[in-house]
C-alpha cells in the first residue's frame, strides 16, 4: 500500500527505527535512484549495488538526519557521490565523446529541421524509440557533471537550486551545465533528423 | 545555449543562453521579459525554442526503470542485520552464483521468534527458504530462523 506521507515525516519515523517508514521511502524513491545511478555508470548490476548502498547509507544516517534540505536532495546527493566514485574506479569506461557531437547544425538548418520535429507526431512509437536511441547515446558521451545535471533536472524534476546544492557549485554553474549538455543532445537529434 | 555562435547577433547569443532556463521556468520576470521581447520578433531564435523544447521532452520521456524486487528484500535484510539491540542476534552472508545472488540470514532470539518476511511480486523470482529450530541453552529458549532468498532476473 502505498503511504502518502511527505518524505521529511517519513523520514522522522525513521529516525526512531521505524522499519516501515524506510521501506516506504525505499519504494517512493528507488526508481528515481536506480535510473539515476543506472545512466551515470552505465552498468547495471553496478547500479544495484550502488541504489542499495545509497538506501542503506540512509539507513544508516536516519538518527543524525537533520531536515535542512529535502530529503530528495540529500538522498541524490548520496547517489551521485557513489555514481562519481564509481566512475573514478578504472572498471567502468566512459564512451568517448563523439567528435561530430558538438554544437552541430545552426541556422537554416535548425530551422528546416524544427519544421520536421512539429511535424512528427510524439505519439508514433518507432519514432520516439529512434529519438530515445539518439539521446541515450548523447548521454553516454557526455561529461558526467553534465550528464548528472540534465538528468537531475529534466528525468528528475529538480530545479536549479536543488540540484546545485546536490553538485556542490552555485546556480550558475547547473545553469552553464545544463546548457552545454542541452547543446549537445540538441546536435544529437540534429543528427538523427538529418539521418532520418 | 552556452556555446556561442560568434556569427550569430549579439541579441540572439544573450537570449539563447537563457533559453534552457525559459523552459525550465528559472527566469525572474525582468529575465524572462526580455528573453520573450527577443523571441517575439526572431523566427530563428523561436525555431531555436522549439528544438530545445523537443530535445529537453524527449530526455524527459527517456525510461525510467526499477531496480530488481528483490532489492526491498535484501535491503530488509541488511537493516535487520544492522539493528541488533541485544534482542537477537543476525548474521548474513551472501554469494553470487552465475546471476543468481544468494544471502542467507540468521537470526538467533532467545525466547521468540520473528516474524517471516512477506514475499514480493514482480518479474524477478524470489525464493524464500525458512528453517527454524530451538534449542534450550542455560535457562532461556534459543530459536533459529533461517532464511534464504533466492533470486533469478527474468531476461529482457
Amino acid at each position: 500500500m502505498q503511504d502518502d506521507r511527505p518524505d521529511e515525516e517519513l523520514m522522522q519515523r525513521l529516525a526512531r527505527d521505524d522499519a516501515a517508514a524506510f521501506d516506504a521511502l525505499f519504494l517512493r524513491r528507488r526508481r528515481g535512484v536506480f535510473s539515476f545511478v543506472l545512466r551515470m555508470v552505465e552498468d547495471a548490476a553496478l547500479a544495484e549495488d550502488l541504489t542499495q548502498e545509497c538506501f542503506l547509507r540512509v539507513w544508516r544516517a536516519r538518527h543524525t538526519y537533520r531536515p535542512t534540505a529535502a530529503f530528495r536532495t540529500w538522498l541524490f546527493t548520496i547517489a551521485r557521490r557513489l555514481a562519481l566514485d564509481a566512475l573514478k574506479r578504472p572498471r567502468v569506461e566512459v564512451a568517448p565523446l563523439d567528435p561530430e557531437i558538438g554544437e552541430g547544425a545552426r541556422g537554416p538548418l535548425a530551422t528546416a529541421v524544427v519544421a520536421r520535429l512539429e511535424a512528427a507526431d510524439p505519439e508514433r512509437a518507432a519514432l520516439a524509440r529512434a529519438l530515445e536511441r539518439a539521446m541515450e547515446a548523447a548521454l553516454s558521451g557526455m561529461a558526467a557533471e553534465l550528464r548528472e545535471a540534465v538528468l537531475l533536472r529534466d528525468s528528475e524534476g529538480l530545479t536549479y537550486d536543488e540540484i546545485a546544492a546536490i553538485a556542490g557549485c552555485p546556480v550558475g554553474t547547473v545553469k552553464s551545465r545544463l546548457n552545454a549538455a542541452r547543446a549537445r543532445l540538441r546536435a544529437a537529434a540534429l543528427k538523427w533528423l538529418e539521418a532520418e | 545555449m552556452s556555446e556561442r555562435d560568434p556569427m550569430l547577433p549579439e541579441a540572439c547569443a544573450t537570449a539563447r543562453a537563457e533559453l534552457g532556463a525559459l523552459l525550465d521556468g528559472e527566469l525572474d520576470a525582468a529575465a524572462r521579459e526580455s528573453v520573450d521581447r527577443h523571441l517575439a520578433g526572431c523566427a530563428a531564435c523561436r525555431a531555436e525554442l522549439v528544438l530545445l523544447r523537443a530535445v529537453t521532452r524527449a530526455v524527459e520521456a527517456l525510461p525510467r526503470p526499477a531496480p530488481p524486487e528483490a532489492m526491498r528484500f535484501r535491503l530488509r535484510a541488511a537493516v535487520a542485520a544492522e539493528v541488533a539491540p541485544g534482542h537477537f542476534e543476525v548474521r548474513r552472508t551472501e554469494r553470487r552464483v552465475g546471476n543468481r545472488t544468494e544471502f542467507r540470514v540468521t537470526e538467533i532470539a532467545p525466547g521468540r521468534a520473528s516474524s517471516s518476511p512477506g514475499l514480493a511480486s514482480g518479474q524477478v523470482t524470489l525464493q524464500v527458504i525458512e528453517r527454524q529450530s530451538q534449542k534450550r541453552v542455560g535457562g532461556a529458549t534459543l530459536f533459529r530462523r533461517t532464511i534464504r532468498y533466492e533470486e533469478r532476473r527474468v531476461a529482457s
